[in-house]
C-alpha cells in the first residue's frame, strides 16, 4: 500500500517535472524573440513548482530503500537489475 | 506476451506525454491570457477627462502661463492616487514663435492640416538601402532591402496640444482599443501609437508620465523619453533618472521603450541601449524633437515584401540626425506601429492583424 501511494505521488512529481519543464523552455524561446514580454518573469509560479517536484523527486528516488538500483542494505548495483 | 505488454507500456507513455504536453500548452496559455490579453491592475486614467476639464477651464486663459495656472488650479499636486509634476511653461508664446506655420482658419489636405494652434505636414517617402536583413538566420531577408516611411512635421501652439491617451482610457495589463477608435474618441487630429508600458509587470519598468500626472514611477534598465511642459525634450539613462527631479523639472509626458538614437550633439549614435532583437529591421514609431513647439513623429512600414522591410536603429539615428533634430527616440514598433489622420482614414498600417493599443500618443487640437 505504501509503495503504491509513493509510487503514485513519484509518478505525479515526474508528469509535473515535465510539464513545467515544457512551459518554462516555451517562454524562454519566447524571450529570445521578445525579450520586453519577458514570459519568463511572469512564469515564477510554475519555476517554483518545477524547483519542487525536481527536488522532490530527487528525494525520493535517493531514499527510495525498494529501488530497484539499490538493494535492502541501500548498496547501489551499478545501475542495472539483478537477474 | 512481453512484446504486448512492451507496446501497450509504450502506447500509454505516449499517451501520457500526449496530457502532459497539452497541459503545458494550457498552462502557457493560461498564463499568456491572463497576464497579457485578460484586462487587470486597472486604474481609471485621469488624462481624458482631466484634461478635457483642464482644456475647458483653460480655455477662457489666453496666454501659456495662464493656462498652465489653470492646470495648476484643476488638479492639486497630490490628488487621491495621482501625482501630478510641477507645472513649468515655456515664457516664449509658441503661437507667434511659429506664426508663420498657423493658419487662422482650419486647412485640412490629405497630407497637412493647418489651424491656430497646430501645424501638421506629412511626407511620405521611399528609398533603396540596398542591404538586405540577415539577422534570425535570414529570417527578414524576404522583405527585401526597400524602406518607406511616413513622418509628420508637427508645430504646436501650446504643449497641451499634445496630448497622451491610454486604450479604454484606463491605466493596466491587458487594455486595448483599435488606434482608430482611440483617436476617433478623442478627437485627435493625429494619432500614433506610443510606447508599451505594460507589457512587462514584473520587472521594474520605469516611470510613466502621461498628460502631467504620475502613474508608476519604479527604475528601469532602459532609457526614458521626457517631455516636459515647457516643450524640451529630455532622455534620461537609467541611473539619471529620479521621480523627485521629473516633478520638479516639470515633465508633462513620459515614454519608456527606446533607445535614444543622437547623442548630446544631435549626431547618430552608433551604438544603442537595447537588445539584439531591437536592432533588427522592424517597423518603427518615433518621435523627433527640434527646438519646444517643434517636433515630428515618424512611422516606417515592414515587414512588406517588396516595399518597405522596416528600419535599422542606424538608419532611423540616421534620418533624424539629418532632418536636424536634438533629440531623437524610438517608440514601440512592430506590428504596434500605426499613425492616422484624423478620425476616419489610416494613413499606413503595418499589420492587418493587431492593429489595438495599449497606448496611443496623439495630438488634440485644442481650441
Amino acid at each position: 500500500m505504501r509503495r503504491t501511494v509513493k509510487g503514485t505521488i513519484q509518478r505525479i512529481l515526474a508528469h509535473g517535472c515535465v510539464i513545467c519543464g515544457m512551459v518554462i523552455v516555451t517562454f524562454q524561446i519566447l524571450d529570445w524573440y521578445n525579450p520586453y514580454m519577458d514570459f519568463l518573469g511572469h512564469a515564477g509560479a510554475v519555476l517554483s513548482l518545477l524547483c519542487f517536484c525536481s527536488v522532490a523527486s530527487g528525494f525520493l528516488y535517493i531514499f527510495d530503500e525498494g529501488h530497484p538500483g539499490r538493494d535492502r542494505h541501500g548498496r547501489g548495483n551499478g545501475g542495472g537489475e539483478r537477474r | 506476451m512481453r512484446r504486448d505488454k512492451r507496446r501497450k507500456s509504450l502506447k500509454r507513455g505516449i499517451c501520457l506525454l500526449t496530457a502532459d504536453v497539452l497541459a503545458a500548452a494550457a498552462i502557457a496559455g493560461g498564463i499568456y491570457g491572463y497576464d497579457y490579453m485578460i484586462p487587470h491592475g486597472a486604474v481609471q486614467a485621469a488624462p481624458l477627462a482631466v484634461t478635457q476639464k483642464i482644456l475647458e477651464d483653460t480655455a477662457e486663459a489666453s496666454g501659456i502661463e495662464e493656462k498652465a495656472a489653470a492646470w495648476a488650479r484643476s488638479i492639486p499636486l497630490t490628488q487621491g492616487t495621482w501625482q501630478r509634476t510641477a507645472v513649468k511653461t515655456d515664457p516664449v508664446d509658441w503661437h507667434e514663435k511659429f506664426a508663420d506655420q498657423f493658419t487662422k482658419e482650419v486647412v485640412s489636405t490629405e497630407d497637412s492640416y493647418t489651424s491656430p494652434n497646430l501645424a501638421i505636414h506629412l511626407t511620405r517617402d521611399s528609398f533603396e538601402t540596398k542591404q538586405a536583413d540577415s539577422s534570425e538566420n535570414g529570417r527578414h531577408l524576404g522583405y527585401g532591402t526597400r524602406v518607406s516611411y511616413v513622418l509628420a512635421d508637427i508645430y504646436v501652439g501650446d504643449i497641451t496640444c499634445l496630448q497622451t491617451a491610454f486604450a479604454q482610457d484606463t491605466y493596466g495589463n491587458g487594455y486595448s482599443e483599435l488606434l482608430t477608435d482611440m483617436s476617433k474618441r478623442i478627437g485627435s487630429v493625429l494619432a500614433v501609437n506610443g510606447d508599451s508600458y505594460s507589457n512587462d509587470r514584473h520587472r521594474d519598468n520605469g516611470t510613466i508620465i502621461r498628460n502631467g500626472i504620475i502613474y508608476r514611477a519604479q527604475k528601469t534598465d532602459m532609457e526614458t523619453c521626457v517631455l516636459n511642459w515647457d516643450g524640451t525634450m529630455q532622455i534620461y539613462a537609467p541611473d539619471e533618472l529620479d521621480t523627485q527631479t521629473l516633478i520638479d523639472s516639470g515633465a508633462y509626458q513620459s515614454w519608456i521603450f527606446g533607445p535614444s538614437l543622437l547623442d548630446e550633439n544631435g549626431k547618430a549614435k552608433t551604438s544603442f541601449q537595447t537588445w539584439d532583437y531591437i536592432r533588427e529591421s522592424h517597423p518603427r514609431t518615433a518621435i523627433g524633437y527640434y527646438e519646444p513647439g517643434h517636433y515630428c513623429l515618424l512611422v516606417v512600414d515592414g515587414r512588406q515584401a517588396g516595399y518597405s522591410r522596416g528600419m535599422f536603429l542606424e538608419e532611423m539615428a540616421a534620418l533624424f540626425e539629418n532632418l536636424g533634430c536634438k533629440a531623437a527616440y524610438n517608440l514601440d514598433g512592430g506590428h504596434c506601429s500605426f499613425m492616422t489622420m484624423g478620425t476616419v482614414q489610416p494613413i499606413i498600417l503595418t499589420s492587418r492583424k493587431r492593429r489595438f493599443q495599449m497606448v496611443s500618443l496623439l495630438r488634440r487640437d485644442c481650441k
